[in-house]
């Protein structure tokens, strides 16, 4: 009898054992992961420690469709979106302008320029709902956005009136600032993308090779104090 | 009883002590790692755990103030600007979390990327209860140093009273995430 009871508390006592042990492996595991809160979109997002940079998740484009029109193209990956109220461009002007309208830019590089706002034309967004921000217009998709060049000159008409003038100061940028998000809950800092401007625009050659061709900037920063130059473009991509 | 039945029992018992003991030294491994791996870019880097606290950062008043004056607290650096929605939506939760354990030790406090006046904006539309930093030159370069390598924002940088990174986290801290998190690393009294 005594065995018996003996053999039964070791069997109880293995068990019981047992039983905390598995407790203890399986609360070592991982448990899963809190899913990040929604963004505004929710279509394939990647993972938060996925997002991409900037750069490719939004690859801005420029071409020239004739001598005073031009295109802005971004290719947004799914998971990622741009504000379209937050889009803006702005032509750069070699030196800063007394009395124009122009505002002193922050550079790029070393030389004064002054940067002067283009009108864009943009397409209509998708409207979401933004706990924060209310209704939005976002752009998930790639778009193509236009705009004049032609403004420019007429904006700063008070030196560019005069094309033979060698006192003229054309736009040879400009630079375009988004500001974009990633559906996984995270955003990025406003991007600035510089592009230069064919010369066609200053009627110092005709080139028209350079129309219709996308091409990538020149050098991408974001507005927050600092930027990563990008080499010259070898950069040209073929019209599609 | 018998031999072979005291054999069984001894058996059976120092089987389940190994298994107890590996069971324990598992859970003693989770208790010392940290919640959301997952999203911990960088952390226990003594280095840069110097250099935060080496920083100042100006508050809304345009004054210098030394990260290193919270060094004896459970720090929440969370990096933040006004035209991040995430951001924005995390700060009712920082300001819960800042008024229920600021007693205990917990100092959170908000680097804007955002200019000085965008940040008092927000801090003061949203009744900001803990020290908002605004810099929008440093803050997104500064959170890079800290592991945020893609500049993404909310980020945020959790260092323990023993003056080493807890943590470092891109996104939103989920309520029960943080809060167990916060618990875990008050500053012991």
């Amino acid at each position: 009898m005594l065995d018996q009871i003996v053999q039964y508390a070791s069997y109880k006592l293995v068990a019981a054992l047992l039983f905390f042990a598995t407790m203890a492996i399986g609360n070592s595991v991982d448990l899963p992961a809190v899913p990040p809160k929604a963004g505004v979109v929710s279509p394939a997002s990647p993972a938060i420690n996925e997002v991409l940079d900037p750069e490719v998740a939004f690859q801005p484009q420029f071409r020239l469709r004739d001598a005073t029109n031009a295109e802005i193209k971004f290719d947004v990956l799914p998971g990622y979106y741009l504000y379209r109220d937050r889009i803006h461009i702005e032509g750069m002007v070699a030196e800063p302008q007394v009395g124009g309208r122009g505002v002193k830019a922050k550079q790029f590089n070393d030389t004064p320029q002054t940067a002067i706002p283009l009108i864009l034309t943009t397409p209509r967004g998708r409207f979401v709902e933004d706990p924060t921000f209310g209704r939005v217009e976002i752009y998930d998709r790639s778009i193509v956005l236009q705009f004049s060049l032609a403004v420019s000159t007429s904006v700063s008409s008070s030196t560019v009136a005069n094309s033979r003038s060698p006192a003229v100061k054309v736009p040879n940028k400009f630079r375009l600032t988004s500001q974009g998000c990633a559906a996984a809950g995270v955003c990025f800092p406003p991007q600035q993308h510089e592009f230069a401007l064919p010369a066609t625009v200053s009627g110092t050659r005709d080139s028209r090779t350079a129309e219709n061709v996308w091409v990538l900037p020149i050098a991408a920063a974001t507005s927050l104090g600092f930027g990563r130059p990008k080499k010259p473009s070898a950069s040209t991509i073929p019209s599609k | 009883m018998n031999s072979r039945r005291a054999t069984l029992l001894f058996a059976s018992i120092a089987a389940g002590v190994i298994l107890l003991l590996f069971g324990a030294a598992l859970l003693v491994g989770r208790l010392e790692s940290e919640p959301s791996a997952s999203n911990a870019v960088n952390r226990g880097a003594d280095a840069t755990a110097s250099v935060i606290y080496a920083t100042s950062f100006p508050d809304l008043a345009g004054k210098q103030q030394p990260i290193a004056q919270w060094s004896q607290r459970l720090l929440i650096i969370n990096f933040w600007a006004s035209w991040c929605a995430p951001c924005l939506e995390e700060v009712p939760l920082l300001m819960r979390m800042q008024q229920k354990y600021q007693d205990r030790g917990l100092q959170i406090i908000g680097i804007a990327a955002d200019s000085q006046v965008n940040a008092a904006k927000f801090a003061q539309k949203l009744a900001i209860n803990y020290p908002t930093l605004p810099d929008e030159g440093r803050a997104i370069a500064f959170s890079r140093r800290a592991g945020n390598r893609l500049g993404l924002l909310p980020f945020s940088v959790v260092l323990g009273a023993d003056g080493k990174i807890v943590m470092t986290k891109l996104g939103v801290f989920d309520d029960l995430e943080l809060e167990t998190l916060i618990i875990k690393h008050l500053p012991k009294r």
